[in-house]
């Protein structure tokens, strides 16, 4: 008896050693403390919300984390539902049994679908609101059996900051930058993002289906529906829906995708990092599938029709009261239609609600779209969709320059050795991969010059944006319009022998057009500055840009008259020009060549990381 | 089943009346009218456009706002008004496909009313016709976003019934 009691007291222990070598080796594995937001080399979860774990300390102790899990499961199998993707994961691991079928409020929210399948969805850059510049992410549930319509009502995370309605801009901008906000995940179907971003906001939206297996697709999908009760302070250029989202993929990904120290988190950085990571071995991205916003797939629509149904098109919008389409042939009226639809579409959505003109082309499309019902239904013709280079093509956004730098400011020349940095994120002579085309947008750039008896700042840029928005049907809201915003410090050695630092913001509104391959920007630009004995605090200037391009190589010219209301400036003509050789993939070369009372000659080597 | 029942019930009531029997749409959605009494209009176009509304709320599926002492929450929540919900946020979609004849959100729309692939040609045939009379009406153009989505889901609740029935 005594033998007995003690053999099974031996086995006991025996198999509770076990079990708790087996728990703490389950706790150290990679996929549960991804689940719990532990980054490698970590000693705490990136989640803020304490609600989300279950022991005390879970926060910073995954086994215990992992115990107190177990426990809550094993006593009450319905709080499974409330931590999915923990529960698959055990399961897996064959310590529990786990039917996500069970969980009613997962089983309403999937509405009918049976996931197997993720998408990463990036949104284009947005450059009316400074949040989005650059680019938005959404990640998307798919089914493989799903038609097309089902995939328009699938489910969607997003990620953002819970800003309040009428917050001012300048609040906005600070509280985004300091933690100000809370952010939270959320969830919704896919047509109500498609509404807001490729019709509304007229962006690109670019998918990429993930190479998860059903498995993996549903882990993650639980993990996510997981996150929807976590929030976390909101930092507008680290802790982002570019690196939430991120923490969340890498429940899948064979390696991390973002650093807890990274600075600078950008969509597209994520997008391009998910293109080189894997999945168990293979590459993450399994497909990539554009989905036009509208004035993209007018202008598809637009350069596929021909001369005469452009025509018609015109005439349609001169007189549309009066214009009948049925004077023409078949196909070309249906052609004309498809392509005045985008039109009005995406035209209704550039203009406020209420306004005349507003009331009037909605008037417009109404007598458009009931002619259109009454021809055929079909148009016998297929639009082809040419895609636009994908933001995994383009540049890395960090930049490194070195260079020589010659300036002569009339009454004293010198060489300078220059370098030049910033975390984010393009200029307008890079290559045009993946990025807004003829575009300028930079975060935080720096410029330094030194020779041997100083080193001087040379610039800060907390902002530069340009955009040089040519038309390609000449209709309204299509482009044809060049903007420019400037903000930071910048040493004026063209215009004045004393070079100090002052404060500059600067502004330009104008035209945009092209003649054959050039582009060229007629503008007015406005410049406030720290005055100073040579220049006035306010300069104005109509400007001509000139852009040109060739296969590795674009420039830039610009030309303007200066007007200082303080008559101090001597010389108020500036001439300047800079070239980008593109030698690899992400490198360049540029010279650029400026003259005012002043001159200067700048080389460079531009590294893009 | 509850949604196939709504639809065949609006278009039984609706049929070849459509605009002038108010009380007959409302029992599609069993007594309900999900625009007026759950809330659709106020909430998807609170005083701002939809895209503004749709960026600044979190949705769940069905999720309505009861604005009416003899509707339940349960009632609102039902998959019909789910369809309404989508079709008046879809409408402008909507409304272009149907011009054309084909699209994705003309799809899911019968789709969610009940229309099979194989019924859908003979549907938007149909819906076709009736909604091109409904923008020839003068009232048509005085029409909210929401009014007309309203007349639309009705208008296509009649054609995807009609369709079924044959």
């Amino acid at each position: 008896m005594k033998l007995k009691l003690t053999l099974a007291l031996a086995l006991l222990l025996t198999s509770l050693t076990s079990m708790a070598a087996d728990l703490s080796q389950l706790a150290a594995a990679r996929t549960w403390q991804k689940l719990l937001h532990m980054p490698a080399m970590a000693s705490a979860s990136e989640i803020e919300t304490p609600s989300f774990f279950l022991a005390k300390n879970g926060a910073v102790d995954a086994e215990a984390e992992l115990r107190a899990t177990l426990r809550l499961f094993h006593e009450n199998a319905q709080q499974m539902c409330r931590f999915p993707a923990r529960a698959a994961w055990l399961a897996q691991q064959q310590l529990l049994s786990f039917d996500y079928r069970q969980c009613d409020k997962l089983m309403q929210w999937l509405g009918g679908q049976t996931p197997d399948s993720v998408s990463v969805v990036f949104a284009d850059g947005f450059l009316e609101n400074p949040a989005s510049f650059y680019g938005h992410l959404l990640i998307r549930v798919g089914s493989t059996s799903d038609t097309s319509a089902r995939q328009l009502m699938a489910n969607s995370f997003n990620f953002g900051a819970r800003v309040p309605h009428d917050e001012d801009p300048v609040s906005y901008i600070i509280k985004g930058l300091v933690g100000g906000y809370r952010a939270a995940y959320s969830t919704t179907h896919f047509y109500r993002y498609d509404i807001n971003y490729a019709e509304a906001e007229l962006r690109n939206l670019w998918n990429y289906r993930l190479s998860t297996s059903p498995a993996q697709s549903r882990l993650l999908i639980w993990h996510l529906w997981e996150l929807l009760q976590t929030d976390y302070a909101y930092f507008f250029s680290s802790r982002n829906c570019a690196y939430h989202m991120a923490r969340a993929l890498e429940l899948v990904t064979d390696s991390q995708l973002v650093q807890s120290h990274d600075p600078f988190v950008l969509p597209a950085d994520i997008i391009q990092r998910l293109n080189e990571a894997t999945i168990d071995g293979h590459a993450a991205i399994a497909k990539r599938h554009l989905q036009p916003s509208r004035l993209y797939q007018f202008q598809q629509r637009w350069s596929q029709l021909i001369p005469d149904e452009k025509a018609l098109l015109n005439a349609w919008l001169r007189n549309p009261g009066y214009f009948e389409l049925t004077d023409f042939p078949a196909q070309s009226q249906q052609k004309v239609a498809d392509v005045l639809t985008d039109f009005y579409a995406y035209r209704l959505h550039q203009l406020d609600q209420g306004t005349p003109e507003h009331q009037r082309l909605q008037r417009e499309k109404q007598q458009l779209l009931r002619q259109r019902m009454l021809l055929p239904m079909t148009t016998g013709h297929d639009w082809q969709l040419a895609e636009p280079s994908a933001p995994e093509s383009a540049q890395a956004p960090g930049l490194l320059r070195f260079g020589l730098d010659y300036t002569d400011t009339g009454s004293d020349s010198a060489t300078r050795l220059s370098m030049n940095f910033r975390p984010a994120y393009y200029d307008v002579l890079q290559r045009q991969q993946g990025r807004l085309p003829n575009a300028t947008l930079t975060m935080a750039e720096l410029g330094l010059s030194a020779d041997r008896n100083s080193l001087e700042l040379e610039h800060f840029w907390l902002l530069r944006l340009h955009t040089l928005n040519e038309s390609v049907s000449g209709l309204p809201g299509d482009g044809g319009a060049s903007w420019g915003l400037e903000l930071g410090w910048q040493r004026d050695r063209l215009r004045q022998p004393a070079d100090d630092l002052s404060p500059i913001v600067t502004a330009s509104y104008g035209h945009a057009f092209r003649i054959k391959n050039e582009r060229v920007n007629l503008s007015l630009r406005t410049e406030l500055r720290d005055p100073s004995a040579y220049v006035g605090g306010i300069l104005a200037a109509p400007q001509l840009q000139w852009l040109s391009e060739g296969n590795r190589w674009r420039s830039q010219c610009t030309l303007r008259y200066e007007f200082d209301p303080g008559s101090r400036l001597e010389e108020p003509w500036y001439a300047g020009c800079e070239m980008a050789w593109h030698i690899a993939p992400q490198q360049d070369i540029r010279l650029s060549v400026a003259r005012q009372k002043g001159s200067r000659i700048q080389l460079g080597w531009s590294w893009y990381w | 089943m509850v949604r196939k029942l709504a639809v065949t019930a609006a278009a039984v009531l609706i049929a070849g009346n459509m605009l002038a029997a108010p009380k007959a749409q409302a029992n599609a959605f069993g007594g309900v009218n999900p625009w007026q009494q759950c809330g659709i209009g106020a909430m998807i176009f609170p005083n701002h456009g939809l895209a503004a509304a749709i960026s600044n709320i979190i949705w769940d599926l069905g999720t309505t706002a009861v604005t009416s002492a003899t509707v339940s929450q349960e009632t609102c929540e039902g998959a019909g008004t789910f369809t309404a919900i989508f079709v008046t946020e879809s409408y402008v979609q909507i409304e272009e496909q149907l011009a054309v004849g084909d699209g994705e959100h003309l799809n899911a729309m019968l789709q969610l009313m009940g229309c099979t692939q194989a019924q859908q040609p003979q549907a938007i045939k149909k819906l076709r016709t009736d909604y091109a009379a409904h923008m020839g009406t003068a009232s048509y153009s005085g029409q909210s976003q929401v009014e007309k989505a309203e007349a639309l889901y009705y208008t296509a609740a009649d054609a995807v019934a009609h369709c079924q029935a044959s």
